[in-house]
This record gives structure tokens, sequence and C-alpha cells, in this order.
């Protein structure tokens, strides 16, 4: 069906859609803007070359090839075409005169678009394009033209350093970071050894094991894992794993000293899956939650893992899957569980020795704060507060614009609270207030970190980390946040930091085809915005696209 | 601090007032000794000059409100309720759950985010199907040029049929009773169309449209049916 009648239409956002390149060739001249990510109708050879006011182009993980790329109309000034899997190493740009923003991240292209790129780029995206060497060939390919650029993302390409270099001299922003390769699907956990290395569990049930101190250092791994758990020996790993439906379970604990890994013990046990994992204080026991698929049914196990084999102590029934585990000062355990309540439970008792009751959605995470109160995260959009030995909700936190994620306690006692609209909001505990509300994400955050100096970092199911500066002295009274990182892959899953500052981010790569995990260089507090365009893709209004500038 | 529906219903301007300039989130309820200062301002006939004494500042001060409860405005002085009543409200924050109290506060209002929870709150064995509207809401919306019923169970195919053709812009993002029947044709001032993720084709849409979106269409192909 065509649109061409649509002869004054501007702006089509037609992401998911079915549009393919019949639909694409029937719109109209008068198109500036188009949204099309994920459309998967289009072919290699879809044209855009009509569209001759076309200013904003967002085609991320659509299915377009070089030849598209080849037609893009000179009107544009902005164009997303991160994670288009077509498209190849010999890809080119026509001229484009007026492109300000170029994403092709995770894609294949390579020096020849380079070679390309128009000198009036202000920020270029190039996040794991492997192919991308910047030290030119005959027909050029050096990034040396471009002097006009002021953010360059290049994480993950094999940009020779000297090209980055020279990018920085010339006042271009680079972000230094480093990518760990290996995992082919989703990694979605990360624990920190207290030896400093890093161990990462994708959903494909591989774990790997990484020495993050030297380049390539890395011991490959095992087998499943979802919930990952360093023990405070700092020489094993226990790894909770779920079968793909989610009705059985195993914990293994490594011995994660040697390479190979040495597997220390297995425990295959569960009847459901593992969802969370937590080492009590004494560094022997290992608190497990078990969950069924349906999340109504759910347990904490407690095992010895001193003892070989590991020895399960106990179990206690929660009546509810347990999505959340968080170790109270008193040694006791925290449970966040899928019926809203939070169960206090001894791990030397069988059963739970109290219950939290007042959230009316599933408990999402859990957060300890300094004073020993319990703040629980909810899907009914807010946190509570919990005096736990009085079994008292001493406050709620309301007003969230959207369920509750994930929570971290800010190094100067705040609490942050990530939720599903992409929001973040800074609570000030003791006044009971919501001091800040840091926006940017364009999906659900999945994941924080609280830094040591204050600042916080946010990891988004768009693919994106940021860096807030939540001190109090560095944002002022009403502490309006600074956004100061950048973005990375298609969905981060988590964060770690790591002892060395840099902040490891699990990620699924791009177009979820890979699972990744981006070690980033985390800028001093007072460094300047990594970004230029605050994020990709942008909304923007009709007819006025915005440009970086 | 969270959204609350609007007349009717709702928290009052000054709370709006507040999440507008940004200047503070809390808990439940904003800080009362800051709520007083604020009452203590606008209280002063200075404010009441600013809003009341000259139409065209008045208008330009209200539109930066919102509509979430006039009453507390109305109330500084009898001109402020003029120009309350005056204002062609445009708010696309404050959900409207009566658009007939709505229009009753805002007799010049042009656009507002109507939802369904009025409408929606009936009994179950009436809930079958669609919720009925009710002719006076129709009429509460006649003149409008910009409307959002995003989610709305009661947008159908026949109440698009009965939108006033004075419409601008339209939002009905994952309305899940409009089939592919639907049609738009005789929206003629039509210039913006938000109907993702819902069951429409677009084959007849206006001409006039300068903004569509149909990203997610459910179901049935938006450009071949």
């Amino acid at each position: 069906m065509s649109l061409a009648h649509l002869s004054q239409l501007r702006v089509l956002r037609a992401d998911s859609s079915k549009l393919d390149d019949a639909s694409l060739a029937s719109l109209p001249p008068s198109l500036q803007e188009l949204h099309a990510v994920d459309c998967k109708e289009l072919t290699p050879a879809a044209s855009f070359g009509h569209l001759t006011a076309l200013r904003w182009l967002d085609v991320a993980r659509s299915t377009l090839g070089d030849a598209s790329l080849a037609s893009m109309p000179p009107s544009l000034v902005f164009l997303n075409a991160r994670g288009c899997g077509k498209l190849t190493s010999t890809a080119t740009l026509p001229r484009l005169p007026a492109l300000r923003v170029l994403d092709v991240s995770g894609t294949a292209v390579g020096d020849a678009l380079v070679a390309t790129l128009p000198a009036s780029l202000i920020e270029l995206r190039l996040a794991c394009c492997r192919s991308v060497t910047g030290t030119g060939t005959a027909a050029g390919g050096s990034l040396d033209h471009l002097h006009a650029l002021r953010v360059l993302h290049c994480i993950g390409t094999e940009l020779a350093p000297a090209a980055v270099a020279a990018c920085r001299a010339r006042g271009c922003a680079v972000q230094a970071a480093s990518v760990l390769r290996g995992h082919d699907a989703f990694v979605g956990s990360l624990a920190v050894l207290g030896d400093g290395r890093l161990a990462s569990g994708d959903t494909r049930g591989v774990m790997r094991l990484w020495d993050v101190t030297a380049v390539g250092g890395e011991a490959t791994a095992v087998q499943k894992a979802g919930g990952m758990a360093a023990l405070p020996d700092g020489r094993r790993l226990a790894i909770g794993a779920a079968s793909v439906d989610g009705e059985e379970g195993c914990i293994d604990v490594w011995d994660a000293v040697g390479v190979p890994l040495v597997r220390r013990a297995t425990i295959v046990d569960f009847r459901s899956g593992v969802r969370a994992l937590a080492v009590l204080p004494d560094g022997r026991r290992l608190a497990v939650s078990i969950t069924s698929w349906d999340d109504k049914n759910g347990s904490i196990a407690v095992w010895d893992v001193g003892a070989v084999p590991p020895v399960r102590r106990v179990t206690i029934d929660c009546r509810s899957g347990v999505r959340a585990l968080a170790v109270l000062p008193d040694g006791r355990l925290a449970a966040g569980c899928a019926d809203g309540e939070v169960q206090v439970v001894d791990a030397d008792a069988s059963v739970a020795r109290s219950t939290l009751a007042g959230h009316t959605g599933g408990v999402r995470a859990l957060a300890v704060l300094p004073d020993g109160t319990l703040a629980s995260g909810s899907e009914d959009t807010t946190v509570r507060l919990w005096d736990v030995g009085s079994r008292a909700c001493v406050a709620t936190l309301a007003g969230h614009t959207g369920e509750v994620t994930c929570l971290a306690v800010l190094a100067d006692g705040r609490l942050a609270s990530g939720l599903g609209d992409g929001a973040v909001w800074l609570w000030d505990v003791p006044a009971r207030a919501c001091v800040a509300v840091l926006t940017g994400h364009k999906d659900g955050v999945t994941a924080l970190a609280a830094l040591p100096d204050g600042r916080l970092a946010a990891g988004c199911g768009d693919g994106t980390v940021r860096l807030w500066d939540t001190r109090p002295a560095a944002a002022g009274a009403d502490a309006v946040a600074v956004e100061v990182a950048t973005a990375i892959g298609d969905g981060v899953r988590a964060l770690a930091l790591l002892p060395d500052g840099r902040l490891a981010c699990a990620s699924g790569g791009f177009a979820y085809t890979q699972g990744l995990v981006f070690l980033l260089d985390l800028p001093p507090p007072a460094a300047p915005r990594w970004g230029v365009a605050a994020a990709l893709p942008h909304r923007s209004g009709v007819g006025t696209p915005p440009v970086a500038s | 601090m969270a959204a609350t529906p609007s007349d009717g219903a709702g928290t009052s301007v000054l709370g709006g007032l507040l999440s507008r300039m940004g200047a503070l989130f809390t808990a439940r309820r904003p800080d009362p000794a800051i709520m007083a200062a604020i009452k203590a301002i606008a209280a002063d006939a200075p404010l009441v000059r600013v809003l009341a004494g000259n139409p065209v500042t008045s208008a330009a001060v209200l539109t930066c409100l919102n509509t979430a409860d006039a009453r507390h405005l109305r109330r500084l002085h009898p001109a402020v309720a003029g120009a309350v009543a005056d204002v062609p409200w445009c708010d696309a924050d404050m959900p409207v759950v009566d658009a007939v109290r709505w229009r009753a506060a805002f007799p010049a209002a042009v656009g507002a985010w109507l939802t369904g929870r009025a409408l929606e709150r009936k009994p179950t064995k009436q809930r079958r199907g669609a919720p009925a509207v009710p002719p006076s809401w129709i009429a509460a919306l006649d003149g409008v040029t910009h409307l959002d019923l995003r989610y709305c169970k009661f947008v159908t195919d026949d109440l698009l049929l009965r939108l006033p053709t004075s419409l601008r812009v339209l939002n009905v993002l994952d309305c899940g009773n409009l089939t592919a029947a639907a049609s738009f044709a005789h929206l003629k001032a039509l210039a913006t169309l938000n109907c993702s993720i819902t069951q429409v084709r677009v084959g007849d849409l206006p001409p006039s449209l300068q903004e569509l979106d149909i990203s997610g269409v459910i179901g049935l192909c938006p450009w071949r049916i």
C-alpha cells in the first residue's frame, strides 16, 4: 500500500513495522525524519535516494545493506545504522556534506567507509567495528580529514593508537575502554573476585573468567551460569544456574586460582531455577534463591560450600519466587519475593522468621542502607524502607514513574532507584524526599553501580551506560546530575566496579549476536561530557531534527 | 511527584507548578514548609497583578502551569478566574478522567489527555467489549485540536468517527479496540497521528498528515492489507 498521497508527511515512525522496499519507495519526498528501527522487511537494496529532504534517519538493527547506504540523500544530518548486520567491509557513503552524527556501531563496515566519511562529522560511533583500523589505504581510510570531529566512540575497533592520539590532539573526545570477547550469547551476570579478576556468565550457560589486568588474559570456563557470587576467600566462585525451562537448577563451586579452572564441587539439587546468590558473612555459607518458572513457588537453600562436597544446611520455604537476596547486618537474609513480600530469614533456621508486607507488586531489588534499614524496590513503583527489627515499614518512597528494577546505595548514604521507564531517582532517605530525577535513558534501567567517589553508573536496556555526578558538592543543593558517560552495546545487563577503578559492563553486544563485556575507563569527576548528542536515537519534533552542535 | 488525574480530579496547581519547575520531589507530598511559603507568595497582590493584570501576561504565565486543579488559582482573584477560563489549555501532562468536568473547568481548552479510568471502572458485567462513551463526553470534546487517547479501551472505530474534525493531533497508541476497519479519513485537519501498536491500517489516512507513528502495529501489516 502506498503512502505517496501523504504529500505533506514530514515525520514517520515505523519502528518494528513491516516497512519494506516498496513501502519505502512510496514515501513522499517531503519526509524529513524517518524512524525504521528493527525493520526486517527492508532488503540490502532498499533505496533512500528519493527522500531528498530527509535529515534524520534511524534504521538501527534493520536489514539494509551497502547499496542502501550508498543511496543516502545529501540532505542527511543524522544517520543511525547501528547493528545493521547486512553492511559489509566494502560499504561506502555517498557525498553527505550535511552529516553531523553517524552511528554504525556493531556492523562490519571498514576502512572503505571511513575513507568516505564527510568532514562535517561532529560525532562518530564505530564501536565494535572490527574492520576499522584507521591506518589508511590507497583510497584513504584514516580519520585525519575529520577536522570537525568532537566525539569518537571506537571501543572494540582495531583503530591504531596513533590514529586515536591524533584525534585527541585535534580536540576530539575519545573514550578509553576495552572489550572482552568470547561469549556468544547475552552476558547477564558479573562478579569480581577478591584478587580483582572478573567472572562473566552468559545466557547460554557459559562462564568466563578474565584477568582484566592483562591484555587478552582469559580463562575459559565451564558451563551454565545464571547468577554468580565470588566467595570471600578470593579464590572460589559460585555459579548458580537454571535450565532453559527454569525447572532445574544447580550450583557449581569453582576454584578460580589456576587456569584452567578446577571444579571443586557441583550442586545439582534444585527442582527450580536459581535466581540469586548471596555469600553469608562467615564466607562458608552460600544462600541460593530457588524459584519456579511461574514465580509462584520459591525457597532459599543455604549451603556450606566450605565443605567438600558442599552440604545443604537448611531450606527455607518463601511461598513465592525469590527474586533478590540481601544479607542484613546481623547476618540474617532478606528475600524479595514475587508476591510482594520481603521475607527475613535466619540462615540457621528452617522457617522464615518474619514477613515484611506492604508492597502490592513483586519485589525486584533489595538494598541495605548504612544504618541497617532495608530498602525494597517493587513493581508497584514504590520503595519501602523497613526497620527489620520491629518488622515495620518506616517509610514509603512513592512517586516513581515506573516499576523499580534496581537499587543502589550511594557513598554518602543516599539511595538510588532505577526504574523501568529509564529514570533514576535519588532519595535523601532521612528526609524521605526525592532530591533528583536523572533522565536520559531510552529504556528501562537494568543495573546501578555506586562509585566510591560518590558518582553513580546506570546501565540501561537501550545499551547505554551513563555516569552521573551525584555528589552534592558537584551538583549543588538540588543535586541536578551531570551525564558524563557514553553509549555502548545493545542492552546492559550488569555492572561491576573493578578494583582498578574501571567499570565492567555486561552487554549483549550489538544486534544481540554476541556477548560482550566492556571495561570502561571512567573519566574523573570533573571531566567534560563524553557525548555531543546526549544519546542515540534521539526523538525530535516535527521538521526540526536536533543536530549536534 | 506522581501525576494525578485532573478536573476532573487532581492535586493542586501549586504542586504542579513545583513539578514543572523541577524544584523538588518529595516522597509523598511537597514539603509543608515550602508549600506554605508558596501559598503565601500566591496570596500576595503582586502575583495576582502578574496573573490577572495583563491578559497577555496572564495567558503566558498560566500556560506554563497545568490543569491538575485550577480551583486554588481561580480563588486568588476574580480576574484570575476569568483568565483561567479564557486560557486555551492544551495540557498533555495531566490525565483527565471526566471529560465533562474538565470542559466545565476549562471552557476554552483545546487539548487534553483523556484516560479511560472513569469509563472502565464499570462493574464486570458491563465491561464486556469496549466501554460506552456517553454523548456528553463527545460534546465536551467539541473544538479540541489535540487529543491523547493512548491505551483507552473505549476508543473504537465508531468513536473515531464521532471525534471532532477540528483535531490536529491525535494519539491512539495501543488502543486495543480499534480494528482494521478504523478510519481517520474524516479528520481532514489531522497533522499528527500516533496509531502505533494498534490494528489499524493506513490506507485512508488524511493527506493533511505531517507526522505519523505506526511503530509496532500488531498483527496486521500496515502497508498491505
